[in-house]
């Protein structure tokens, strides 16, 4: 006997002989091909076919019944018995209330002790500050004006000269402000050094000051000159506009250069004697002459290469202060130096680097 | 009267930035002579014999030469005040009670006399050419005679207006008839020389002139 299962109408089992004519052809169909498989397995498992119809039994497939869509019943919780013996029925005390969303409240460090032992609430140097967010800003160059007097903000372009060719021009690199562009650039372009200056030449008179130019390598610290335009204020309602007035040579009255001191005072004795022929009080006499274009120290600038590139020089030149050397017998060997103070009117500069 | 708040950007955007309020460069500026008298400073042992014999000619040709004197004008020159010019106001009439009197001409003020202070160099340019000059004026009386003692004083003040153009001469005054009628003194001492000699000289001069730049003005106020 075979028994349908139906789990869904809870109707009890049926006996196929009471089946429906329509329900009995479905078995038939599922009963042949049933008794093929369980053939197939009998002849791998080598069970007899005597037990062929206890095996279709338990193989009998399910038949798929549609059941009713559920529908949850209405439930109305029964009232709840509150601590003061009343009843309501408002929401359980397990329901879900909905929360304020959590901020975190701002720390704030204890009033830090000063200095004068007073304590102040200002603001800690942990407390975390929102910055608003960096927006990098776009560089607009200005406008250049064109042969054709039209305006435009972009990169100049390229010019044609006849059968010349087409020059890239490169793009504007706008200004950048990221570690990295400093990084790019300081590889491209690196940085001057503070010993990449040189004496090129130091003439008085039309006649070298040092005579052999192996000495000027004694030089042991210099500065480049300065030049400033004076400052005119003009008031007004009380503020002053300052207004550029003329040029002057900064330092040009005093410029300090120091020489380490060779074992034989040869420089010593050079800044000596300039002095003296300026103005020997021996005999009170001298080069009265103001020290012209033929005076002139010439300082170098090198590159990496040790090749000149910029070179300063200082007009009317002359040894005013000999500068003095404090000797100490109980030193352990230190270099003399020469501290000595010259004097120009002006300085000119060159940025090709030829010789001047 | 002006309706305007005054406002230090209207100050800087209209009139401070501007040409026309472009603050002159003081120190630039030269003076030249006409035309020094050389003659008669040659001839000035003939009236004073204290001077026994002024420089050679070539030399006083040198002195009073194109290269110091008519290149970039007198190279001697340090500095020059110019003389002002007025009048004396007085109140005249008689005083009715809270009523003004008004204020009178009594006359224009003298004439003034341009200080020019002349550095002095190893070869004095003052003494050597303007004092023999003042020494001849001093006989010849300042007046009309028909040598020649006299001359014009040319002083010009250049400007620029903006950096495009080239420096313009843009005030120019001229004495005419100007002639030395005073040498300062000079002391010589054995203190620490700290600076320079100026010696200073008063010139008179009959009647002078101001005349804006040829092309000076017009570029300032455009």
């Amino acid at each position: 006997m075979i028994f349908q299962r139906n789990t869904h109408n809870n109707e009890p089992p049926t006996s196929q002989g009471s089946a429906s004519p329509s329900r009995r052809s479905l078995l038939a169909r599922a009963n042949n091909s049933n008794n093929v498989t369980n053939n197939i397995s009998n002849r791998s498992i080598g069970i007899g076919a005597q037990n062929n119809t206890t095996i279709q039994t338990a193989l009998q497939p399910l038949e798929r019944v549609e059941r009713p869509t559920y529908t949850q019943p209405d439930y109305q919780a029964p009232p709840r018995t509150q601590a003061d013996g009343t009843q309501h029925n408002g929401p359980s005390t397990f329901e879900r209330v909905e929360r304020p969303a959590y901020t975190r409240p701002l720390y704030q460090a204890a009033p830090p002790t000063q200095a004068n032992g007073t304590r102040h609430n200002g603001p800690s140097t942990f407390e975390r500050v929102e910055r608003p967010a960096y927006t990098r800003p776009t560089y607009e160059s200005k406008p250049s004006s064109q042969t054709n007097t039209t305006t435009h903000n972009g990169p100049p372009p390229n010019k044609k000269a006849g059968n010349q060719p087409e020059v890239e021009v490169p793009p504007d690199p706008g200004t950048t402000f990221r570690i990295e562009d400093f990084y790019a650039l300081a590889t491209k372009v690196d940085f001057a050094r503070l010993h990449q200056l040189r004496i090129v030449e130091w003439v008085w008179f039309g006649k070298r000051v040092i005579p052999t130019d192996d000495y000027h390598l004694y030089l042991e610290t210099a500065s480049l000159p300065g030049r400033e335009i004076g400052n005119l204020s003009v008031p007004y309602i009380g503020m002053n506009f300052n207004v550029p007035g003329l040029a002057s040579y900064s330092g040009a009255a005093a410029y300090n250069v120091t020489f380490r001191c060779d074992q034989s005072y040869l420089l010593r004795d050079i800044f000596e004697q300039q002095t003296r022929t300026t103005h020997n009080d021996t005999d009170s006499n001298g080069n009265n002459m103001t020290p012209g274009e033929d005076s002139y120290l010439v300082l170098g600038l090198v590159d990496k290469q040790l090749e000149i590139i910029r070179n300063y020089k200082l007009v009317g030149v002359r040894v005013i202060n000999t500068g003095t050397i404090q000797y100490n017998l109980g030193d352990a060997g230190t270099i003399a130096k020469l501290d000595v103070t010259l004097a120009y009117h002006y300085w000119t500069q060159d940025p090709v680097g030829k010789s001047m | 009267m002006s309706s305007t708040i005054p406002t230090t950007p209207y100050f800087l955007r209209n009139f401070l930035s501007k040409p026309v309020g472009s603050i002159p460069r003081v120190p630039v500026w030269s003076i030249t002579f006409d035309a020094i008298p050389l003659d008669i400073i040659k001839k000035v042992n003939d009236y004073q014999v204290e001077f026994v014999k002024p420089l050679e000619d070539d030399v006083l040709a040198k002195l009073v030469g194109p290269i110091l004197h008519t290149g970039q004008g007198c190279l001697f020159a340090q500095g020059i005040t110019l003389p002002g010019d007025g009048m004396t106001a007085n109140f005249e009439g008689t005083q009715q009670g809270g009523l003004f009197r008004e204020a009178m001409n009594q006359g224009r003020d003298d004439i003034g006399k341009v200080k020019i202070s002349f550095l002095d160099t190893s070869i004095s340019f003052v003494e050597h050419v303007i004092r023999p000059w003042a020494v001849v004026t001093s006989f010849l009386g300042l007046v009309a005679r028909k040598t020649q003692y006299r001359t014009v004083i040319n002083v010009y003040r250049w400007g620029l207006g903006n950096v495009s153009k080239t420096p313009v001469i843009y005030q120019q005054w001229h004495f005419y008839g100007a002639c030395p009628v005073n040498v300062s003194s000079e002391a010589i001492e054995y203190t620490v020389q700290s600076g320079f000699i100026r010696r200073d000289v008063d010139f008179s001069y009959q009647k002078y002139k101001y005349i804006p730049g040829p092309e000076g003005t017009s570029s300032f106020l455009t």
